[in-house]
């Protein structure tokens, strides 16, 4: 029998909430259905460390929520119905005024820029994170970050 | 940092904290991580601790990404008496109960023993936000992929009398309402077949009014989370291919219904958490057994103790990740896990490539624990334990075991010195429970000599004499030869002797009814008046104890006593019976001690249906 390994728990109080919000942020239509699918697949895994295992559970939060939002793009393509975003509209009263137009650029973005402005910006990572979390090199992520803050200039 | 920079900034950060988190995610994670199971023995057995010290602080301060907990709280403190419940979804009991946290608020807690031989237990939100809510769901044993059965579960205050899932399609199932004995809350579940998409729970007082309603959220199906790569495989009635999800992973599906999940990804692939690779990966559904096995196998067989080997289908898997698929069916009744078994694969040559014993799963609480010595009987076990009736109260029960069966409890009210019950025979024994007074038993026409056996610890004694059947008395005395009791007529079926247990209906004056196994029982202050549903023709009624109640056959609106006097006791209104029997139950006060001796039920037109002389 393998003893269990030390810090998922750990790792899921101090992380959970930031992966329900980076799934929101990303877009998912239920972002703790995506946070906890990511932590029940960590156990498929060793852990390392806990940069490690929160480098996987990042990178698995952006792989489904990227499956998720395909698969509801189909979904919608087979079958066209509302809503077009799948948050409430209470959430949207909840988000300040000011921040409206500026999020509604974000979310108007390729999803590329918007992955890596939203893991720049809202988590503060780096390249190489941002990369890893991706799936992509980290020059690839210094394109899509400027290339998104270009167009979100331009449109505001 | 440009303007841009933080005004994109400050918008994430307000759009992140409308994200709000479920105080039940983490055993929400736990419910999903049924991969390998056997695997996980260890780390969900180890869970509890660590599950109750991380839960409650989280809930008490809400999740926030960075915040790490110095130290663990100490673990609730159980408040009122746990229910032990069947859990259909992994044909294991479970345990439900209310519990106070370090700071003296209420959380609901609860226990699983999972199929593969795991379990997990831990305590879940918070009521701080409840107080104005009549009841709650707090979770369900809802996974992916999804076992055959769910049971969701929560609390609900005592104004409560019915609970009813709501499918997304119209249909209603009824849930069960239990009481614990202390418990501040009920707790109430539901069970239903996975197959079903529940679109509101309802809760409902006494007279029918809704009380409160929740919409559960359902989780997404594993291949709602990929898209296919490869073309799938048929073997025994199943299908399996690969889904493109960030692990890669194998979704195995039975009349179009997902049974399993395999995580194939190199770097994932039959390994365990600790890292080291093991040859095989077995699931169960129903009367089939299936996994994946380490690249080589030719042949897998699995051999159940006792039975027979039985031997897959295997093939090699055309999308080359390695491994080989198997599919075999599981003939007869019965659990592998729970019996034991072994899983051997072979190469083409029939070498044998790796052996896996899998030991008889032992239970990892005992929903019935023996009080005091546990006394074997041939094959039978028998032994004193708790019984929780459906009212919550805890009466006193002589529990037995025979391989291959289900081990049941025979319920029984208090026995004094002298006294003795006769319970349901066992096999060729009759057995009762007696009184520490009594010392010798014998039955009368065959005059047998029986055994009294008192197991060290107990608190009564059991007697047991051999008996070939029909009609017999049961002479049992003291020390001196006293006569303490005969017990005498026809051996107790199950029914007068089974506890009041599972959904009950509340009727008018205290009388509460459960049903289960074709008995109905209807009891009121620790008293009860039994039914065995085979021996039911139009109605039956018990009247005593300042009650008259009773159950008729479907249609009957009005019931009424006849005294001797001429004078009418009325039951004006019936209520059909929550278990699908097709009958109404009554009751109402009784005016008089002693009851008439005639009893009619009518129609809602006032037609007569039956007479009871």
């Amino acid at each position: 029998m393998t003893p269990a390994p030390p810090g998922h728990a750990e790792l899921f109080a101090a992380h959970y909430g930031s992966l329900v919000r980076l799934a929101g942020l990303l877009g998912a239509d239920d972002p703790e259905d995506i946070a906890q699918e990511a932590f029940a697949r960590l156990h498929t895994r060793r852990l390392r460390d806990e940069g490690a295992a929160l480098g996987y559970l990042r990178s698995i939060v952006c792989n489904l929520t990227r499956n998720r939002l395909r698969h509801l793009r189909i979904t919608r393509l087979r079958r066209p119905e509302p809503p077009e975003h799948a948050r409430s509209s209470e959430h949207a009263v909840l988000v300040a005024e000011e921040h409206r137009e500026l999020l509604a650029a974000l979310d108007a973005l390729p999803r590329r820029q918007r992955e890596a402005l939203i893991l720049r910006y809202w988590l503060d990572l780096s390249e190489r994170e941002i990369a890893e979390a991706m799936g992509v090199t980290p020059g690839s992520v210094k394109t899509h970050a400027s290339r998104g803050l270009a167009a979100l200039r331009g449109k505001l | 940092m440009n303007d841009l920079e933080e005004r994109l900034r400050a918008a994430l950060d307000a759009r992140a904290q409308t994200y709000e988190t479920s105080p039940t995610a983490w055993l929400r994670v736990q419910e999903r991580r049924r991969g390998p199971l056997r695997r996980w023995g260890v780390v969900l057995v180890a869970l509890p601790v660590a599950l109750v010290a991380l839960l409650v602080p989280v809930l008490l301060g809400g999740f926030q990404g960075g915040q790490v907990m110095t130290g663990p709280p100490p673990k609730p403190t159980p408040v009122g008496q746990a229910l032990v419940i069947d859990n259909p979804a992994e044909n294991r009991p479970m345990r439900l109960w209310l519990a106070r946290d370090h700071e003296g608020a209420l959380v609901f807690c609860r226990a699983v023993q999972y199929a593969g031989g795991a379990s997990s237990d831990g305590c879940g939100s918070t009521f701080v936000n409840r107080e104005s809510e009549a009841a709650w769901l707090e979770g369900s044993t809802e996974s992916v992929p999804p076992r055959e059965k769910v049971l969701a579960y929560g609390a609900a205050r005592a104004n409560v009398a019915k609970v009813t899932a709501v499918t997304k399609n119209g249909k209603r199932l009824d849930g069960a309402l239990y009481r614990p004995s202390g418990a501040p809350l009920q707790i109430w579940t539901v069970a239903y077949p996975s197959t079903e998409r529940i679109g509101r729970y309802e809760f409902a007082a006494a007279d029918g009014a809704v009380l409160a309603r929740e919409e559960p959220r359902a989780m997404l199906p594993a291949s709602d989370q990929g898209e296919p790569a490869g073309p799938a495989v048929e073997m025994k009635g199943m299908s399996v291919r690969p889904y493109l999800t960030p692990d890669r992973t194998l979704i195995w599906t039975r009349g179009g219904r997902e049974v399993g999940l395999n995580f194939v990804r190199a770097k994932d692939l039959m390994t365990d958490m600790g890292g080291r690779r093991y040859p095989v990966e077995l699931r169960v559904n129903g009367d089939r057994w299936f996994g994946i096995a380490r690249a080589g196998a030719a042949k897998v067989t699995l051999t159940r103790r006792g039975g027979a080997s039985l031997e897959a289908t295997v093939r090699t898997d055309p999308w080359k990740v390695g491994v080989s698929l198997f599919a075999g069916e599981l003939p007869g009744s019965g659990d592998p896990y729970l019996e034991g078994f072994e899983l051997v694969g072979h190469d083409a040559s029939g070498k044998v490539l790796w052996r896996e014993d899998h030991p008889a799963d032992k239970p990892a609480w005992d929903p019935h624990p023996p009080i005091g010595e546990v006394v074997t009987l041939g094959e039978a076990k028998v032994w004193f334990s708790k019984v929780t009736l459906a009212d919550g109260r805890t009466w006193d029960g002589l529990c037995r075991s025979m391989p291959g069966k289900k081990t049941t409890c025979n319920a029984f009210e208090p026995v004094a010195t002298h006294y003795a019950r006769r319970l349901p025979d066992l096999g060729t024994i009759a057995i009762g429970v007696a009184g520490t007074g009594i010392t010798q038993v014998t039955a009368q026409k065959s005059e047998t000599k029986g055994t009294i056996h008192a197991p060290a610890g107990a608190p009564l004694k059991i007697w047991t004499v051999p008996y070939p059947g029909g009609t017999e008395t049961f002479d049992l005395r003291d020390a001196r030869g006293e006569l303490g009791m005969a017990i005498g007529g026809e051996p107790p079926s199950g029914c007068s002797v089974s506890p009041p247990v599972g959904r009950a209906a509340t009727l008018a004056g205290g009388v509460t009814v459960t049903h289960q196994d074709g008995c109905l029982i209807m009891w009121r202050d620790g008293r009860q008046f039994t039914v065995e549903m085979r021996d039911f023709e139009d109605a039956t009624y018990t009247y005593g104890d300042e009650i008259f109640t009773g159950i008729a056959i479907k249609g009957t609106a009005r019931v009424e006593m006849v005294y001797d006097d001429g004078s009418r006791l009325v039951a004006a209104g019936t209520t059909p019976d929550p278990w699908g029997l097709g009958l109404v139950l009554f009751s109402t006060p009784a005016k008089k001690a002693e009851g008439g001796a005639l009893v009619i039920g009518y129609d809602a037109a006032g037609k007569e249906l039956w007479r009871l002389d």
